[in-house]
């Protein structure tokens, strides 16, 4: 059966070639590789620092780098992660190429205005790395007042012009989102017909869309703080250095939604397509990630809780960001739900979607704790903190980043990956991550405060354990880009729909062509029926 | 979505020249309006009127001269969230500041502190 | 899902002549612009919150200060802020009529009332250069070279007696805090005057485009989308003016 298939004539990669043919492409697919290659040599970059941090932190003692250098592996490893990997990565790379066919379109609404999204990343990217060259930043990832403002003499101009230009690119790809999918769907395709990795990217874009200007104005007012010695947050002309943290948190609160609601949305496809089941309470999903987005903008001051905010605001805060759990909650029960009496696989990519419910629900939980005003004060800014948010964000958002790039290879590329080898990966993933940052929930909570390189020696054990962890983690995902590459050219061929899904990318040829669709789609059926799906061809070793 | 008229819709809704000037006037006039409310003393209230002028103002701009009025839904959907959000963004904002003592800078502050001097960059 | 690919009827052989600014991932024109409307408004709703942030700060110093933003705001020249709105509101108004005029397919018209808008733009930051001159010339800009003097000059329009009423902030306080309130308005006034900067750099060449015929009734889009970002602009200085220039005017 496998050598029946062959490689589509003409598709999208080889419709064009030369490097003209792909820097001024209008192709959304052709943009979402290129953001692929930009994002991937970023958490390269990013895991370097991540790998300086765990070499320090496997002895008690700062004796591997200075103090002030290790300031800047935490804050350049937090910056790069952050902004140039995380945000960008699922909607810039999944989303660019999934979403037009996913809805029956022939592009993105703006075709042009996504590629200079994409030069926009570029040239923001390359001045922090200027920066990170010449010196770096040592404040953090937050770049807290006073000492971002006047006493630090670290690159911090340059550094934050790179992430003020990078969140224009995410403004963009926000925008694009929003009026694709509002007045680009194919006849038929009426929002509750709608794969629900779209909604979850039509909830990441109202984010993006609100939420990012907040920031750029911060750092604006920052930087004419350093550059003109305005004054908006020096205490000795009555300013408030609180209020640059009120106003960094109304955006980087909901930025960490923008990293997570996609993730979310690939979940979503994942359980339904490897369980061959229609997802359980389509609806209340689909509402969720809405309710994620809104929600996600009102609970900002729960980073602020020890920053001098009234008791007043703290309990406000802490309520609301209790409530902020229910949506997300509502999402893993509907597809623990989903589960219940499917035809489940193991696919690697849902060897990620199984680790990502597990890790995801960690870090959820332990977003309570954190949210408790009590335990908050004894648990603010030590290792609990960061075990949380690595929880969320890696085992969370990288694991359904990897799940989807996994998932949509044979759509992008025509090539099936090697499934053994992907499923120890995913395996060394898991077990890495679990032992990078489990310790660290347990460090945390004994008192070892983030951002020092160096800590009591009882510590020792648990953070050697960490940094053991760590390199397995980093070898998890350096297999991948050895394995996907092989496959570009040894891969099996994988034709229109190795996985048996049933959303409408998956109707056309693997890799698709330039224009998606020889033929407008014409929307008849319900999302996720998988009765008339073409019966699963099985690639697997 | 996708219409298969073989002709567009057309320019959409020109307004009348009459109209403009119409709501160029009342802008004028609410400009002067609200100068010379400023020189009245209303208390609290001098802000409230400023505010609730301009926002008036805004709202002619907006709905004639932005053409919001001739819109489709989603364009006034789209309005209403952006002033949604930035009604969070202050309101929010306040929930803060107005829970909690301020003291005033104490009054020998030394101007001349050395956090009033940029930094490197 | 369950979908047929079904026949539309939009193949490849277009067989009705579509109009040539017609993009071919957009089946009709009006979707096209109704596309642009949209996102050009999801834009100015990032432009909204950017300025707000600045909002905020104004919200929260105005409070705690009072009496510092309203010394600081009588030493502003009323009369060039309100000539300032003036030729803006004017400037909106004919950017409106040059959208019209595109709209009317009247080419000329269209120029020459883009042409008008780029001047009164223009006039509007030549005002701005002459308050920022001033503004240096009286040591407020903040920073270390800032001076607050105890007394000093009345506004050129509207009488001030020299004697205020009782403030609640010392000499020595109005020096730190009256910088707050001149960062938040170089840095208000500043981004607005780069973004009538920005505007006037776009209508530039929409106005070019304009001259050469590449509008009709059919096609005006860009310059449907440079007037709305003309008149977000004047719709933050619609703000920026009482803001800044009214705190407190009747003492």
């Amino acid at each position: 059966m496998l050598d029946k298939l062959k490689m589509p004539e003409r598709h999208y990669l080889n419709n064009g070639h030369g490097l003209k043919s792909w820097l001024l492409t209008k192709d959304h697919k052709r943009i979402a590789i290129m953001y692929l290659i930009s994002i991937s040599v970023m958490f390269l970059l990013g895991g370097l620092f991540a790998m300086g941090i765990r070499l320090e932190l496997a002895t008690p003692q700062g004796d591997f780098v200075q103090a002030d250098t290790y300031n800047k592996f935490f804050t350049m490893h937090g910056v790069i992660m952050v902004f140039f990997f995380l945000i960008p990565s699922i909607p810039a790379v999944l989303g660019n190429f999934m979403i037009p066919p996913m809805i029956g379109a022939k592009d993105l609404a703006f075709p042009r205005i996504n590629l200079l999204s994409l030069y926009i990343y570029w040239i923001g990217g390359i001045f922090t790395l200027a920066a990170m060259v010449t010196g770096g930043v040592d404040t953090g990832w937050t770049f807290y007042t006073p000492y971002s403002a006047s006493a630090s003499n670290t690159h911090i101009i340059p550094t934050a012009l790179g992430i003020f230009i990078a969140g224009f690119s995410s403004i963009l790809t926000g925008l694009n989102f929003i009026v694709t999918i509002h007045r680009m769907r194919a006849p038929g395709m009426g929002w509750f017909r709608l794969p629900l990795f779209v909604w979850a990217h039509y909830a990441t874009s109202l984010v993006q869309v609100l939420g990012t200007p907040v920031i750029a104005i911060t750092i604006v007012m920052l930087g004419v703080e350093r550059a003109f010695g305005f004054g908006i947050f020096d205490p000795a002309r009555g300013g408030d250095p609180v209020l640059f943290q009120h106003l960094f948190w109304f955006y980087s609160h909901p930025a960490v939604y923008i990293m997570i609601l996609p993730a979310l949305g690939v979940m979503s496809e994942l359980v339904s397509t490897f369980s061959k089941k229609m997802i359980f309470g389509y609806s209340f999903v689909a509402f969720s990630s809405l309710a994620i987005a809104v929600f996600g903008f009102i609970v900002w001051a729960h980073h602020m809780f020890v920053a001098g905010i009234s008791t007043y605001a703290a309990m406000v805060f802490s309520f609301l960001s209790f409530s902020v759990a229910i949506p997300s909650a509502v999402k893993v029960f509907n597809w623990t739900a989903t589960l219940y009496k499917g035809a489940i696989s193991f696919e690697t990519p849902m060897l990620y979607a199984y680790g990502f419910m597990g890790l995801f629900l960690i870090g959820g939980l332990t977003g309570l704790f954190l949210a408790t005003l009590g335990m908050d004060i004894h648990l603010h800014d030590t290792y609990f903190v960061v075990a949380h948010f690595h929880y969320i964000m890696v085992g969370g958002a990288i694991m359904g980043y990897m799940g989807g790039l996994h998932y949509w290879w044979p759509k992008m590329t025509g090539r099936m990956y090697s499934e053994f080898f992907s499923r120890i990966a995913a395996i060394l993933v898991f077990v890495g991550f679990n032992l990078t940052f489990f310790p660290q929930f347990v460090v945390g909570y004994l008192g070892m405060p983030r951002r020092y390189h160096s800590y009591p020696d009882e510590m020792q054990l648990l953070n050697v354990m960490s940094s053991a962890g760590a390199s397995v983690l980093g070898l998890g995902y350096l297999l991948p880009v050895i394995y996907l590459l092989w496959s570009l050219k040894k891969g099996a061929v994988a034709g229109p729909n190795p996985y048996g899904a049933s959303t409408l990318e998956w109707q056309t040829q693997s890799p698709p062509l330039t224009e998606n669709f020889l033929e407008v789609p014409e929307v008849t059926g319900e999302p996720y029926e998988y009765e008339h799906v073409v019966a699963k061809e099985s690639h697997l070793v | 979505m996708s219409d298969h008229a073989s002709h567009s819709s057309g320019a959409g809704h020109v307004s009348p020249i009459s109209l403009y000037i119409t709501i160029f006037a009342a802008l004028m006039v609410l400009t002067a309006v609200t100068v010379g409310a400023a020189f009245v003393d209303l208390g609290q209230f001098n802000f409230s009127v400023a505010m609730l002028i301009a926002g008036f103002k805004a709202s002619l701009v907006v709905w004639y001269f932005m053409h919001v009025k001739y819109q489709s839904h989603l364009t006034k959907l789209t309005l209403a969230t952006g002033m949604f959000f930035l009604a969070i963004l202050l309101g929010m904002m306040l929930i803060d500041y107005t829970s909690k003592d301020f003291t005033a800078m104490p009054k020998g502050t030394d101007p001349t502190s050395e956090m009033g001097a940029p930094a490197a960059h | 899902m369950s979908s047929t690919v079904a026949n539309a009827d939009h193949g490849h052989a277009h067989a009705h002549a579509h109009h040539p600014a017609l993009q071919h991932h957009f089946d009709t024109m009006a979707q096209q612009k109704e596309a642009a409307v949209i996102g050009m408004w999801v834009f100015l709703l990032t432009e909204i919150l950017f300025f707000g942030g600045l909002f905020v700060a104004y919200m929260i110093y105005r409070i705690w200060y009072f009496d510092a933003f309203a010394e600081a705001s009588r030493s502003l020249s009323l009369f060039w802020g309100g000539l300032n709105t003036a030729v803006l509101i004017g400037s909106s108004l004919t950017m409106a009529m040059a959208v019209r005029g595109a709209q009317t397919n009247k080419r000329k018209a269209t120029v020459n009332w883009l042409i008008l808008t780029m001047i009164l733009g223009a006039v509007f930051l030549g005002v701005k250069v002459i308050e920022y001159a001033d503004k240096f010339e009286h040591h407020h800009v903040p920073g270390p070279s800032f001076v607050w003097a105890a007394e000093h000059e009345a506004p050129a329009a509207g009488a001030a007696p020299a004697e205020h009423r009782q403030l609640s902030l010392t000499p020595e306080q109005l020096q730190q805090t009256t910088q707050l309130y001149f960062s938040l308005y170089f840095t208000m006034t500043g981004l607005h005057a780069l973004h009538m900067i920005i505007g006037i750099g776009i209508m530039l060449v929409i106005t070019w485009m304009a001259h050469k015929g590449r509008f009709d009734e059919q096609y005006f889009t860009p310059v449907e989308m440079a007037g709305l970002y003309w008149h977000f602009v004047d719709i933050v200085w619609i703000f920026l003016f009482p803001l800044l220039y009214l705190v407190e005017r009747h003492t």
